[in-house]
């Protein structure tokens, strides 16, 4: 009997949950290309980078080319069924992320030069996710954007940078 | 199943209680812009404070969670940041000027099972100790919500920051705002 109960507990809880669980997660304003082009074509500043479309998730600088980009990730995000799954949910790839890269070059007068998007397409498991983000604590990332949030005299929010931690390593683009 | 109503209370204690702050407010772009083509000279930002009752609690409850302002203080101090962070990025800020923007928030909820929120607050420009406006805006927003716990949790935490661009929104598309933050009546 209780074996039954389980069975169908589970089969419920499955057709609940397959297919239903989508988040669309990032920031939205960075798959609007048109709105990305007009801060190109305007040369706009760091500042006003920071207005269109908010705190980056990730900065890079390139001493030897005295240039720096900033990195903004928008995606959907899918749990499968097969997640809730005790033990075995916890290795299969049941999570899947779908979205877009955004990085936006700045030349040495911190001013827009260009663009560029690499798609995302991924799944991995819970313990694939933890591994990430573990791994991407090293890189460091929460201080280099802290330090130019700084610099541009924005606030900084370090919530925003922690909430996609992980992300260069799941899609290697570290 | 005597086993498992043991472990879900445990759960439920467990979980019951968890605060988590909403995310820091993002500015708005058009906010900005239409900040920064009002014909006024830089303001400051005076007190907010928060008059609580049920449709205003100091920390929102979404399923097992508590959430609560990223800002010291509460939620009033959101909208108080969330204004000066947009007069700072139209440079239309200064911490001394002789014009002051207060507000009250009188309501401040979000709803995740139908995923809505509610917020307003009353708004107002003083001079000189003189009061130059005073208005009383209301925003409702509406989100994708789900029954999983998780991504409700998450959608909630997410659509906080849009429900007070948008209040600000509206606070901005009145003239007699812009008129009070020149200094006149």
């Amino acid at each position: 009997m209780k074996v039954v109960q389980v069975v169908i507990a589970s089969i419920m809880t499955l057709t609940l949950l397959s297919g239903c669980t989508t988040t669309q997660l990032g920031n939205k304003n960075a798959s609007n290309l048109t709105n990305i082009q007009e801060l190109v074509d305007s040369h706009a500043t760091k500042k006003w980078v920071y207005v269109e479309l908010g705190q980056p998730h990730d900065v890079i600088y390139d001493e030897k080319e005295q240039s720096s980009s900033w990195i903004f990730y928008c995606f959907t995000s899918s749990i499968r069924g097969t997640a809730f799954i005790p033990v075995a949910g916890i290795f299969t790839p049941n999570v899947s992320i779908d979205g877009n890269k955004l990085t936006i070059f700045f030349d040495e007068k911190g001013k827009v030069k260009r663009f560029e998007t690499l798609p995302i397409k991924k799944s991995f498991g819970i313990v694939g996710a933890i591994q990430a983000t573990w791994e991407a604590e090293s890189l460091e990332r929460s201080k280099r954007v802290e330090e130019e949030m700084i610099y541009v005299g924005v606030p900084y929010d370090d919530l925003k940078v922690h909430k996609y931690m992980g992300m260069e390593v799941l899609t290697d683009q570290r | 199943m005597k086993k498992i109503i043991p472990v879900f209370v445990l759960s439920a204690l467990i979980l019951s209680g968890c605060s988590l702050p909403v995310s820091k407010y993002e500015a708005g772009s058009e906010n900005v812009k239409t900040l920064m083509a009002g014909s006024f000279k830089p303001v400051a930002v005076g007190e907010f404070k928060s008059i609580p009752e049920t449709r205003n609690p100091t920390s929102i409850f979404i399923r097992s969670m508590f959430y609560t302002s990223p800002y010291e203080g509460g939620f009033a101090e959101y909208l108080e940041e969330a204004l000066r962070l947009e007069l700072m990025l139209a440079d239309k800020y200064d911490s001394q000027a002789e014009v002051v923007v207060e507000g009250v928030l009188l309501k401040n909820n979000l709803n995740s099972v139908h995923g809505t929120g509610v917020i307003e607050a009353t708004f107002s420009v003083v001079k000189n100790g003189e009061k130059l406006y005073t208005r009383t805006v209301l925003s409702m927003t509406y989100w994708p919500t789900s029954f999983v716990g998780a991504v409700a949790i998450t959608n909630a935490g997410e659509a906080y920051s849009p429900m007070v661009r948008s209040l600000l929104k509206k606070l901005y598309a009145d003239p007699a705002f812009f008129k009070a933050l020149k200094g006149e009546c």
